[in-house]
């Protein structure tokens, strides 16, 4: 077996993420606001499928914790369908790392100063607003203009071909699905989340945007 | 085998404990974080209190180092001590020598060991205990005494120290130390390669047992075409270790054939001759390219479970964490092996350790350990 690559050098503030894509959502978000790049966006080294994705990420949470140079840890992911669930899941590893950690995860998104020299500054979001259930793409539709008359049209079209029994997705990619359709019909269709923003076609000072990227900042700036 | 251990004043260490220990401990750490002062504790604590043991850390620490040799003990009793001095201060964390400093190194889950180095005035002392040193003609200010209990044994060593926390080697010369029992045998390989020397002596007891293939597999990780190794009673230019290759009429001497042999040799030959005790070795990954540390774990790891050795290793290299690593995942037992790193905040180090299911969660997405 080939060793494992070297660690590269990263900051020693760091944010993790579940996904690729994920990484680029919050560096758009950050180039909109001009945050300054105090801080590492780390996506595994490949994209989760989406079963395994937090049980993954749990036990490297846990080994990232023990890092020599790390000092703020970031934790971003997804509700999935039962927020409680993931919340309760990754409170018990914290605690276990020697955390002291609210029973509800706050709805501006927890950040926790280290307890103890040994640990580190902690952030917890859980997309999409840490207070429903869903993924980051829900929290991209937050982020689609309030007059916008595309996106009831898109959603009304994505209910049409579920009745019909036509569609291929399955309900828990169901906002993945929503919100590519209204990329879709944008200037430019196809852009990804992240290209989205940075193009305004998201825009990144919506109310939850501006929630997130308060919650960076309190976190890493 | 040692389960925790507890470092107070001892270099580094103000107040330092570990737990948990493993079979096959890894330790890793920035410079300055304690990974040497770690195995000279540990060395120290199982060679009870050992004066030439004591003298033999003393020595591997020396700036000038030229006097360090594995085979210290015999030059002790020969008595070429070197002439210069050595410093006691530094081995305390206050770098003090006031009388009743002490360094404390115990040891309690398995078995209740515990070594106390005490500095004391020497009028204090009962020297009387100490029949060797009666014939000092002029006292020394200081003793340095060596206390060692386990259950119900004591040992007592004593070592003088001059007014300005020197030992004077003129003290040691007419001392002659005790002989240690040899029943366990432990070893401590820093980064200076093993002698060949030491090397010979130790293979005497290899030789024709069942641990001779042990070392021949050994050799066969650096080069696949060895059969068989021998050292010459008589050093010749060609050095003491010559080697058989498949194919090859005369034997080839070891040492033409790089520092990755002489390495694996000094590694293979000290891991057999430690059945029951313990191997302590600085800088692992010295001198072997990272496609033989798999190999070489994997070689340390089996030998040292199947001859009751535990082992405490250091490295600064990632591949050597991952080749670790990896011989771990393929053990069945897994808890067999163990990573620590030592981290200091302020006056504080401690141990963070590291199992082998998180090393397998770090190592393959490279998260840094070190």
């Amino acid at each position: 077996m080939p060793n494992a690559p070297k660690p590269t050098a990263l900051k020693p503030q760091q944010l993790l993420v579940e996904g690729k894509n994920d990484q680029h959502v919050v560096w758009a978000l950050c180039q909109e606001h001009q945050l300054p790049e105090t801080f590492s966006v780390i996506a595994p080294k490949q994209d989760r499928d989406q079963d395994k994705g937090i049980s993954n990420l749990l036990p490297e949470i846990q080994v990232k914790l023990k890092g020599e140079d790390l000092q703020t840890l970031g934790i971003m992911v997804d509700a999935d369908q039962d927020l409680a669930a993931r919340w309760q899941a990754l409170r018990d590893r914290l605690v276990a790392s020697g955390y002291n950690i609210p029973q509800t995860l706050p709805p501006q998104g927890l950040v926790c100063p280290a307890p103890d020299p040994y640990l580190k500054k902690l952030g917890v979001w859980i997309m999409p607003d840490n207070q429903l259930p869903g993924i980051i793409e829900n929290f991209a539709a937050q982020l689609v203009p309030d007059e916008d008359e595309l996106l009831p049209i898109a959603e009304d079209t994505l209910n049409k071909i579920e009745q019909a029994g036509l569609n291929r997705y399955s309900a828990v990619s169901k906002p993945k699905a929503l919100i590519h359709t209204w990329l879709a019909w944008q200037e430019k269709p196809g852009k990804p989340i992240g290209q989205a923003i940075t193009a305004k076609v998201l825009q990144s000072n919506s109310s939850l945007a501006l929630v997130f990227v308060d919650w960076l900042k309190r976190l890493f700036i | 085998m040692l389960r925790d251990l507890t470092i107070q004043n001892y270099r580094l260490f103000k107040d330092f404990h570990i737990d948990e220990l493993a079979r096959v401990n890894l330790i890793v750490g920035k410079n300055n974080s304690g990974k040497t002062s770690l195995l000279e504790s540990i060395y120290l604590l199982v060679e009870k209190g050992d004066t030439n043991v004591f003298l033999k850390v003393l020595c591997s620490r020396d700036d000038s180092n030229e006097y360090y040799d594995p085979s210290f003990d015999s030059v002790i009793k020969r008595g070429l001590l070197p002439d210069t001095p050595w410093q006691i201060s530094n081995l305390f964390h206050d770098h003090n020598y006031v009388a009743s400093n002490q360094i404390l190194i115990k040891s309690n889950k398995d078995q209740d060991l515990r070594l106390r180095i005490i500095l004391d005035d020497w009028q204090r002392i009962e020297i009387s205990q100490f029949d060797k040193f009666s014939s000092l003609n002029f006292p020394p200010a200081f003793g340095l005494l060596f206390l060692y209990t386990r259950g119900k044994i004591n040992l007592k060593n004593l070592i003088p120290v001059d007014k300005n926390g020197l030992i004077q080697t003129s003290h040691l010369l007419n001392v002659s130390h005790q002989s240690r029992p040899q029943a366990i045998s432990n070893q401590f390989i820093v980064s200076t390669n093993l002698s060949y020397n030491q090397l010979a002596s130790s293979w005497d007891k290899i030789s024709l047992t069942s641990e001779e293939s042990t070392v021949i597999k050994a050799l066969q990780i650096v080069e696949p075409d060895v059969e068989r190794i021998n050292f010459l009673s008589q050093p010749t230019s060609l050095g003491r270790a010559i080697v058989r290759l498949k194919g090859r009429d005369k034997p080839v001497p070891l040492n033409v054939m790089g520092d990755g042999m002489r390495r694996i040799l000094g590694l293979a030959i000290t891991t057999v001759t430690s059945e029951d005790g313990v191997l302590l070795v600085d800088e692992i990954d010295t001198g072997l390219h990272y496609q033989t540390q798999t190999d070489m774990w994997r070689l340390i790891v089996k030998t040292a479970q199947r001859l009751n050795v535990q082992v405490f290793a250091t490295t600064h290299s990632w591949d050597c964490i991952s080749a670790f690593q990896e011989v771990l995942s393929e053990s069945s037992d897994p808890s067999v092996g163990k990573l620590f790193r030592l981290s200091a905040r302020g006056e504080e180090i401690r141990a963070i350790p590291y199992t082998a299911e998180e090393l397998a969660v770090a190592v393959p997405e490279s998260i840094e350990v070190r």
